[in-house]
């Protein structure tokens, strides 16, 4: 997301809303109060080099909550205001196309030419969190949220009967 | 004035979200945020609800500040 905010620089936004921690553990536990919460987002910035603005959430998820309540997703509000996009994970493919899209909506009602939008939705396909450790990506929560993780995907696998290899 | 959604009037300051708390104790399958997300929450062509929030760094930001470009919103934490 920080190279597609600076690829957009001046034609869009990009502003980073940070709430509950998805992955609780020893490394950054629930937050309890909102200094704690404040410093998980220092650490945040400072550990990803966060550019974009981050804006910290009420203790109990206010906005987050109001636009949702997923864990990492994404929205595009376009230039009047409105919803013009909205996915459960945020992939910067989709933002991509996304964002070029709302930009494009902007210019040609500023330049007055005839077109139409049309409504859509879709589902979108994310790397599984094996495959993302495969990629040498760390589980920032730490071992007790990795642990935890674990635990709860063998749990949904050994219920659904789903092939997996999560499942020990 | 930004209009705001009808939305589940769980939709306040509490502890307490879909069931469970808000700040989650340990990671949980998403099922019941994913179902919130595309029933209660705000909806494509929909005016967004605006909103004001801290600044990391200092000061407040809000949402309608930046209209008139698009802007894209990411949710999320460290973790």
């Amino acid at each position: 997301m920080e190279q597609l905010a600076k690829k957009f620089a001046g034609k869009a936004h990009f502003i980073f809303v940070y709430v509950r921690e998805a992955h609780p553990g020893e490394a950054y536990p629930p937050h309890q109060y909102d200094e704690q919460k404040m410093l998980h987002a220092q650490s945040f910035k400072k550990r990803l080099n966060i550019e974009r603005p981050i804006l910290v959430d009420s203790l109990y998820g206010k906005i987050h909550r109001i636009y949702g309540g997923v864990s990492n997703m994404s929205w595009i509000v376009g230039h009047t205001g409105h919803v013009a996009f909205r996915a459960a994970w945020t992939v910067a493919a989709d933002i991509e196309a996304a964002v070029e899209e709302a930009i494009e909506v902007r210019e040609l009602r500023r330049s007055g030419k005839s077109f139409s939008v049309y409504y859509r939705e879709m589902t979108g396909l994310r790397p599984v969190r094996d495959e993302v450790r495969k990629a040498g990506q760390q589980f920032l929560g730490g071992k007790v949220a990795e642990q935890q993780f674990d635990d709860a995907r063998s749990a949904r696998l050994e219920a659904n009967n789903e092939p997996g290899d999560a499942k020990k | 004035m930004i209009e705001r959604m009808a939305i589940d009037p769980e939709v306040e300051e509490s502890p307490n979200f879909l069931g469970g708390l808000y700040n989650l104790v340990t990671w949980k399958p998403k099922v019941a945020e994913h179902e919130y997300l595309r029933n209660m929450a705000p909806k494509v062509h929909e005016m967004a609800p605006d909103f004001t929030l801290p600044l990391l760094g200092g000061g407040e930001f809000t949402l309608s500040s930046l209209r008139g470009r698009p802007v894209m919103i990411e949710f999320g934490s460290v973790t």
